[in-house]
C-alpha cells in the first residue's frame, strides 16, 4: 500500500469515526435489482421432456416417412391384378354387341375351325362360332392395318361407324373400334417380346389370360392354336388354294409372332 | 461458498448469472463505498443516491466485465466519474479543486483553521475522530478523494491514479498533501 505516506495514527482514528452505513432499504433495492438482472440473463433451464422434443420429433418424422413409403410401394405393386379385373367388365360388354352384330348379319363365312386368314376379321368371324366365342384377344394385333383380302365378303363395309382415316380397316370399322379399345395393351405386349421366342408369346397370352379372367375362353382358343398349329392351318389354306386367305393369315401370324422363324414352304 | 473467492472471481460469477456472488461482493464493499461517498459529498441523501447509482452501474456493466484491473479500482473509478457528474449537477466548484496544483501554497492555506474553533472539551477519541472526518470533508476534492481511496478503497497509488484518471505522481502528491493537512489538524486538535 502507500506505506511511505501512510500515517497509522491517522488511519486508526479515521476508522474509529466509521459508523456510516447505507440504509437497509438501499441494500434491499440494490440486491433486488442485481437478482432481477441475473435472472433475466440466466438461460432458462429446459425440462427433460423439452430436451427430448427435437429427437422425438425427428424420430416420428422418420417413422412416418418410412411407413408412407412402404404403403405407396405396396399400392404400386398391387394394381396389376386389380386393373385387370377392373378392365374385364369392359371387355364383355364390348364383345357382346360384336357377337350380336355378327349374328344379325348372318355371317357364316367361317364355319370351320378358326383359320389364320379369318384372324384379321377375328371379331365378326369368330363371334359367329358358339363353341369359340372369343378367339380374338389372343394373338391379334388389333390396330394393324393389314391388307384385307378383297374376296372376303364383308357385310359391314358400308357401315360408316368407324374412323374416317382408317381406309384399309374400313371393313372392320364397326368391330375394330371396340376391339381396339378393349385391348390396347396387346400390341405393346407383343412389341416388348419382339426379341423373345415364340414360346414367350404363348406365355404372354397365358399371363394375359391370368390378368383377364373373363377372357379365359378366348385365350384358351389362342393357346389351342399354338404357332405350329397356326402355321399348319395356313399351310392347309394354301393347299386348298386359298392363297389370299393364307396370305392374310400369314400376315396376321407375323404380327403376332414377329420373331418366329417361318418354315421354308411358307416363306414368300 | 463465496467466502474464499476474490472480488474479481465474484464479479465474473455474477456476470455468468450467479446472483449470490454479487451479494457477497456487495457485502464486502458496501460500507467502504458508502463512507467514501458520504465523505465526498457531505450529505447522506446525496450519498444514498450516488451509492445506488454506482451499484446499478456495476449491475448493468456485468455483461462486459473483464478482469482488467482490481474490482475495487473499477468500482471506485465508477464512483469517481459519478462524483464528477454530481459536482457538475450541483454546480459546485469542486471540479476546480481537481485541477489544483498540489504544490500550490494556496491549497494548503485553504485548510480551515479548525484548531481555534474546536472546544477544548473534545477530548474523547470519538469526538476527535468526528473532527477528523470534518477535516477530511474540508480537504480539496482531489486530495480528499485520494485520501479516501487510500483509506476506504485500500488502493495503491497506481490504483488511485487509474481510478481517478491521473498518473501515479499526481496521486502521490495529492495524498501527501492530504495527510499532512490532517496531521496538522490533529495537532491543533490535541
Amino acid at each position: 500500500m502507500n506505506d511511505e505516506l501512510r500515517d497509522e495514527k491517522l488511519s486508526r482514528l479515521y476508522r474509529e469515526a466509521g459508523g456510516a452505513e447505507p440504509p437497509a432499504a438501499l441494500d434491499a433495492a440494490i440486491l433486488a435489482a442485481a437478482r432481477a438482472a441475473a435472472a433475466a440473463a440466466a438461460p432458462r433451464r429446459r425440462t427433460w421432456w423439452q430436451s427430448w422434443t427435437l429427437p422425438m420429433g425427428v424420430a416420428a418424422t422418420v417413422v412416418l416417412t418410412a411407413t408412407l413409403t412402404l404403403m405407396v410401394q405396396r399400392e404400386q405393386e398391387r394394381p396389376a391384378p386389380e386393373a385387370a379385373t377392373e378392365g374385364a367388365p369392359l371387355v364383355a360388354p364390348v364383345a357382346a354387341p360384336q357377337e350380336r352384330k355378327a349374328d344379325a348379319a348372318g355371317l357364316a363365312e367361317k364355319p370351320a375351325a378358326p383359320s389364320p386368314g379369318a384372324k384379321r376379321e377375328a371379331v365378326p368371324s369368330e363371334a359367329e362360332r358358339p363353341a369359340d366365342p372369343a378367339p380374338a384377344p389372343a394373338p391379334a394385333p388389333a390396330p394393324a392395318p393389314a391388307p384385307a383380302p378383297a374376296s372376303v365378303p364383308r357385310p359391314f363395309v358400308a357401315e360408316p361407324k368407324s374412323r374416317p382415316a382408317a381406309g384399309a380397316i374400313a371393313p372392320r370399322a364397326p368391330m375394330a373400334e371396340p376391339v381396339e379399345s378393349v385391348a390396347p395393351a396387346r400390341p405393346a405386349a407383343v412389341m416388348r417380346r419382339q426379341a423373345a421366342p415364340a414360346a414367350d408369346a404363348v406365355d404372354a397370352v397365358e399371363s394375359r389370360a391370368k390378368s383377364a379372367p373373363l377372357r379365359k375362353e378366348a385365350v384358351g382358343a389362342a393357346l389351342a392354336r399354338a404357332p405350329g398349329q397356326w402355321l399348319e392351318e395356313i399351310r392347309q389354306l394354301k393347299q386348298q388354294g386359298k392363297d389370299e386367305e393364307a396370305a392374310g393369315a400369314l400376315a396376321e401370324f407375323r404380327k403376332a409372332y414377329p420373331d418366329y422363324r417361318l418354315p421354308e414352304d411358307l416363306r414368300q | 461458498m463465496h467466502e474464499g473467492m476474490s472480488d474479481e472471481a465474484l464479479m465474473l460469477a455474477y456476470r455468468d448469472g450467479d446472483a449470490a456472488a454479487f451479494e457477497a461482493l456487495y457485502r464486502r464493499w458496501r460500507s467502504r463505498l458508502y463512507r467514501h461517498l458520504l465523505r465526498q459529498c457531505g450529505n447522506a441523501a446525496f450519498a444514498d443516491e450516488l451509492f445506488q447509482d454506482i451499484w446499478l452501474k456495476v449491475v448493468n456493466a456485468r455483461k462486459g466485465y473483464e478482469v482488467a484491473a482490481k474490482f475495487s479500482t473499477w468500482l471506485f473509478r465508477i464512483a469517481h466519474n459519478r462524483l464528477i457528474d454530481h459536482y457538475r449537477a450541483q454546480g459546485r466548484a469542486a471540479l476546480v479543486s481537481y485541477d489544483d496544483d498540489p504544490d500550490d501554497a494556496d491549497a494548503v492555506a485553504a485548510l480551515p483553521a479548525r484548531a481555534q474553533e474546536q472546544p477544548e472539551v473534545l477530548i474523547e477519541r470519538k469526538a476527535l475522530a468526528q473532527e477528523l472526518v470534518k477535516h477530511i470533508e474540508a480537504l480539496p476534492a482531489a486530495q480528499r478523494e485520494t485520501f479516501l481511496l487510500s483509506e476506504e478503497g485500500e488502493l495503491t497509488l497506481e490504483e488511485i491514479a487509474a481510478a481517478t484518471g491521473t498518473n501515479r505522481e499526481t496521486a502521490k502528491s495529492r495524498l501527501r498533501y492530504a495527510v499532512n493537512k490532517l496531521r496538522a489538524a490533529l495537532k491543533d486538535l490535541k
